[in-house]
């Protein structure tokens, strides 16, 4: 399996939105439940539409809630 | 296991005991008559119309009969929507199944060029469908087992 560089915080965001379930997520954002767990453990990149839409559910920024985790990018710079 | 998972399992057993069940239906005429089918265009390609609309209905009411074993065993409804991720691992069966069945059409191919009856060609292209059928179903079944 391909890892995946997209890391994400939505389980700190739920904790913070009162203890959010993945289910109540998943509907706000129109998704199934499965969808948000793959997403949670890094093993699914959402699309950028429902990038946003989660970001929106919890009134932040996609950058605040994603965050990319090139590895071979951070290799090329040190090597710089 | 969810939804996904057993209805790929169900959608796979239901390909492999169509194409059988047929391919014994067929064994059965061609051994009614006497072997001579063996070269027969008009018989294989009568078997191959017949073939597709059989495989469809059966398809079709072995999803009804799903669906409903499926209600009533766990008092649940379907997924109701399809999103993204649903999308993106229907394309990833669908890609390698379309992978296997190209190979199949080649294999026919090569068995036509060799000269063999025109039997191997037709059985080569019913059973690389079959073989395609497995491998989307199971490409699902792997892709939601692990998540993506």
């Amino acid at each position: 399996m391909s890892h995946c560089p997209i890391a994400n915080s939505i389980r700190k965001f739920r904790f913070n939105a009162g203890e959010m379930t993945q289910d109540e997520l998943a509907k706000r954002v129109g998704v199934t439940r499965q969808t948000i767990i793959a997403i949670e453990s890094a093993k699914y990149s959402p699309s950028l539409e429902l990038a946003f839409r989660i970001a929106r559910v919890f009134n932040t920024t996609v950058e605040e809630v994603f965050t990319f985790e090139d590895t071979n990018l951070a290799n090329v710079k040190e090597e710089k | 296991m969810s939804y996904h998972e057993k209805r790929a399992i169900v959608n796979m057993l239901s390909s492999i005991s169509i194409t059988v069940g047929y391919s014994v239906y067929l064994y059965f005429r061609y051994l009614a008559g006497g072997g001579e089918f063996a070269n027969d265009p008009r018989f294989w390609a009568n078997a191959f119309l017949i073939f597709i609309p059989i495989s469809i209905a059966a398809n079709i009411l072995s999803s009804v009969f799903f669906t409903l074993h499926y209600r009533i065993t766990t008092h649940d409804q379907e997924p109701a929507i399809t999103d993204e991720r649903d999308k993106l691992i229907e394309l990833k069966g669908n890609r390698n199944a379309l992978y296997v069945f190209s190979l199949g059409v080649m294999l026919a191919m090569v068995t036509s060029a060799l000269g063999m009856p025109i039997s191997a060609m037709f059985i080569t292209i019913i059973y690389s469908g079959l073989l395609s059928a497995v491998v989307d179903e199971l490409t699902q079944f792997v892709l939601y087992r692990r998540g993506f």
